[in-house]
């Protein structure tokens, strides 16, 4: 009960801050509603579902173009624009499925990575769609008349909406059979498939919302941006991806929510902390060492992810769980063992 | 020659052994028997140094050992033959049983206890080239004994050494633990043959959900009623 | 198809020989880490380029002469692969497979950051033994350095099999590989292998590293696309199979250039993968790995 009360004050919460915060925050907010909905369906697909992706940036991309394409071509509504570059990138995860029936573990990341390099490549060649290095611009959705928003708010509450939308479906998706089907996917491939679960229909599926939802995703990012181009989804987009929902925690979507939020915040907080480093070197005297500690942020970005990793490697979730476990555990009590003589066996029977 | 003092151990939160405790004097050999999943694996594991106990103490040669890296206590002399065998399959006969002596510090006896245990088991040294993932089981289980030897163990730990063997191959084995143990090696062996294992053994104890039900001299306990009943007819 | 053709193609062959041989060394590096600890480490070429630039450092700042700055760069990477393993991978070694990635991307962006810090983003030129020059080779027109690259690469590959098949030590490596837990039992230190594995590997990054720079210039990005093409090799050869990562090393870097000549530049990158997705499909454990029976 005290859960549920606070998951609706949260999201009042989430639905009231763009009004109250400035243009800068409104847009954070957006883009970490954006990776909570790329997390969600990535997170289905490697937390649920057990199958490694390290091509999420390609359906991110794909969605984001074809978003953009249909917008400026075909003038439809951005809703309209946002779904179609959603179902195309849930195509492309379709047949990304078939190849993984046939790959595991570490091969199955060789052929997502494929992906994942093929498509920015293909983005900058094929120039008469995607405008090659130029990339697109697309108008962005206006606020309704009447409302008195400002365009960052607006954009803000699509973003916001869509993610609390997306979490509300992901979680009866997980709890429904084909959350259990995925699941059961993950355990025990040949034991999923004694019981019944077809291997080709499920795993393509597994790809195919997870493409959906970055593809979504994808489309709500070209409208925040109004401008897209292939230098927004390198590889580096895909590994981010990956780092969001495994520090977030697995399998979980709170964790979905909770590695979103971070990977949005964390080059902000590495970027402060090599400030303070600078400060302290300032003090120490080493000023001319400090000036150059930007450099650094990466670096403070490797260690937090090190860090929480050995320590968490079940992501921050586990931390939750944790604490719910240990007052669980003090609840139960200690369980107390009796000692059991050995009885001796004289010889002669 | 090793003594385990009121030894506990659980894998996490499952108890695996409750309050063992069992002797294995110098030069004899010693069964203990039980069930599947009775916890004899894990007597063993304890004793190797694989696995720590949460209670009580393992002494060998009056020192205490069950705080010591699997590599010391194979230092001291004490050799852990696993259950299915797990012999290095990628790696020839030869190269296992040089492994077999990693821990040694005497580095020039090593080629003549090779010839020794070419000695007892001659087909090792005919497959002596060849991966021993090739090999059959008994042969697996040969070089999984004769890989033990190779460390000059005093003390011969031997998980279930019959598992899933021909009878043939099994009394070939069972033969030549006899031979090893005339020689001077301290035998304890698992097992759940356990008609075969009271024959070759002096004591035996029998472990049933981690904890030892009944010891004593393995004729009596081959006369023992519940062991009969429970062990000895299948 | 013409002589003149044929030549050209031939040229092709070569110098993708050469840029293979170099991702050869590095799949095998991730290999030799892939087989003895399941983890797949996105810092190698990291690694392999953060010691790479302390060559460098020795060579140019210190005016340390080439063949002790080699030994000494090579012992400093030993070094570090050898901590890496301890003092990072060693704490999550029990830790679900997806949660080390993570852990090797945090040293990639370490290594990264830290060396463009130290040693900025300016592209250098790395000394190298063998001046530019080109030598006539069964009609072919082959560059120098290219066969200097393919000539350390094939020594190196020939010493490490000698290292791992024929020393009481490389067989104590490979069973830890193998069977860890048997490992155990037999008196192998396996904490040290696991180490030891990781700081051999750092050296075959670090050799990889130094061939590699005088031809594509030292700068803290310059192995980010070298590691995927390594990767991609190891996967194509299987990544059980060290013999298997080297064929597979050159195959990429072979792929690579013929289709960079022959199709298109820009596509080269995507099309070498999905050539290799293809392998894959039809191979899923790669061209030599061994095909993982699975046990109910």
């Amino acid at each position: 009960m005290l859960g549920r009360l606070l998951l609706g004050v949260l999201v009042v919460a989430l639905l009231v801050a763009p009004l109250f915060v400035n243009q800068f925050a409104n847009f954070v907010l957006s883009r970490m509603a954006i990776y909570t909905v790329v997390a969600l369906g990535l997170n289905l697909l490697t937390g649920y579902s057990g199958q490694m992706s390290l091509g999420h940036g390609a359906f991110f991309a794909i969605g984001a173009y074809g978003t953009a394409i249909v917008a400026n071509r075909l003038g439809l509504p951005w809703p309209l624009c946002i779904l179609v570059g959603g179902l195309v990138a849930g195509f492309a995860g379709y047949l990304l499925g078939w190849p993984s029936l046939r790959l595991s573990g570490p091969y199955l990341a060789i052929a997502t990575l494929a992906l994942a390099i093929a498509v920015p490549q293909a983005l900058l060649k094929f120039e008469g769609l995607t405008g090659g290095v130029q990339g697109l611009k697309l108008a962005q959705p206006r606020p309704p008349a009447g409302l008195g928003l400002a365009q960052d708010q607006w954009l803000a509450y699509i973003c916001l909406v869509t993610a609390i939308l997306m979490v509300w479906v992901t979680v009866n998706l997980v709890r429904g059979r084909v959350g259990r089907a995925f699941i059961a996917l993950r355990d025990s491939e040949i034991a999923a498939q004694a019981v019944g679960v077809s291997l080709p229909r499920f795993k393509t599926l597994a790809f195919a919302v997870s493409a959906f939802y970055t593809g979504l995703a994808g489309g709500l990012l070209a409208y925040l941006l109004g401008y897209i181009a292939p230098d927004a989804f390198t590889l580096v987009v895909s590994i981010e991806f990956l780092t969001m929902v495994v520090i977030g925690g697995l399998a979980s979507v709170a964790g979905s929510v909770i590695g979103a939020v971070l990977i949005v915040i964390l080059p902000l907080v590495s970027s402060n902390l090599t400030d303070y480093l600078a400060a302290l070197l300032n003090l120490v005297g080493l000023s001319a060492v400090g000036a150059t500690t930007r450099g650094l942020i990466w670096a403070i970005y490797g260690v937090i992810l090190i860090l929480v990793m050995v320590f968490l490697p079940g992501g921050l979730i586990s931390l939750y769980d944790k604490i719910a476990g240990f007052w669980a555990a003090k609840r139960e009590g200690a369980v107390k063992r009796s000692a059991v003589p050995s009885p001796e066996v004289k010889g002669g029977g | 020659m090793l003594r385990l003092e009121r030894v506990s151990a659980a894998y996490g939160r499952i108890q695996a052994l409750r309050d063992v405790s069992l002797e294995v004097p110098a030069g004899s050999v010693v069964a203990l028997l039980g069930a599947n999943g009775a916890g004899k694996t894990t007597t063993l594991r304890v004793i190797s140094g694989l696995l720590r106990p949460t209670a009580g103490a393992v002494y060998f040669d009056g020192r205490r050992i069950d705080r010591l890296p699997p590599e010391a206590i194979v230092r001291l002399g004490v050799a852990h033959v696993p259950e299915g065998r797990q012999v290095f399959a990628d790696l020839t006969v030869g190269e296992n049983l040089i492994l077999g002596a990693y821990a040694r510090r005497d580095r020039r006896n090593i080629s003549a206890d090779l010839e020794r245990v070419f000695n007892l088991f001659p087909v090792l040294r005919e497959r002596r080239k060849q991966l021993a993932g090739t090999l059959s089981g008994g042969e697996q289980q040969m070089l999984a004994i004769g890989r033990a030897l190779m460390a000059r163990p005093r003390l011969l730990l031997l998980d279930e050494p019959s598992l899933g063997l021909a009878p043939m191959v099994v009394r070939e084995i069972f033969r030549t633990v006899r031979r090893i143990n005339a020689e001077g090696t301290t035998v304890l062996l698992v097992e759940q043959d356990a008609s075969r294992a009271l024959q070759v053994a002096q004591t035996a104890y029998v472990l049933q959900t981690g904890q030892v039900v009944l010891w004593g001299p393995a004729g009596a306990l081959r006369q023992n009623e519940a062991v009969r009943r429970s062990y000895l007819e299948y | 198809m013409t002589e003149g053709q044929l030549l050209s193609l031939g040229q092709q062959v070569v110098s993708g020989l050469s840029a293979g041989s170099i991702y050869a060394l590095l799949a095998l590096a991730l290999v030799l880490i892939y087989q003895s600890t399941d983890v797949v480490n996105f810092a190698q070429g990291e690694m392999a380029m953060f010691t790479t630039f302390i060559a460098f450092t020795l060579l140019t700042w210190y005016g340390v002469p080439f063949v002790p700055a080699v030994i000494l760069t090579l012992v400093l990477a030993f070094l570090l692969g050898y901590l890496v393993e301890r003092v990072v991978i060693r704490p999550v070694e029990d830790a679900p497979v997806l949660s080390v990635v993570i852990v090797t991307l945090g040293l990639y962006s370490i290594f990264n950051s830290v060396a463009g810090w130290v040693w900025g983003y300016v592209p250098k030129g790395f000394p190298s033994p063998i001046s530019a020059g080109t030598v006539r080779f069964l009609g072919l027109t082959v560059g120098l350095l290219d066969l200097w690259i393919l000539g350390c690469a094939i020594l190196i590959m020939a010493l490490l099999h000698l290292f791992l098949h024929r020393t009481t030590l490389g067989t104590a490596m490979r069973a830890t590989a193998h069977n860890r837990s048997a490992a155990r039992l037999v008196g192998i230190p396996v904490g040290r292998m696991l180490s030891l594995g990781w700081g051999l590997s750092a050296v075959l990054g670090a050799i990889a590293g130094m061939l590699a720079a005088p031809k594509i210039f030292l700068e803290p990005n310059m192995m980010a696309g070298v590691l995927l093409y390594a990767f991609a090799g190891a996967v194509l050869g299987g990544l059980s199979s060290p013999s298997g990562a080297i064929i597979g090393g050159l195959l990429v870097g072979v792929i690579e250039n013929l289709l960079g000549a022959l199709v298109a530049t820009e596509l080269k990158a995507g099309l070498a993968f999905f050539m290799i997705l293809a392998v894959l499909v039809v191979r899923p454990q790669g061209l030599f790995g061994t095909a993982r029976r699975r046990k109910v």
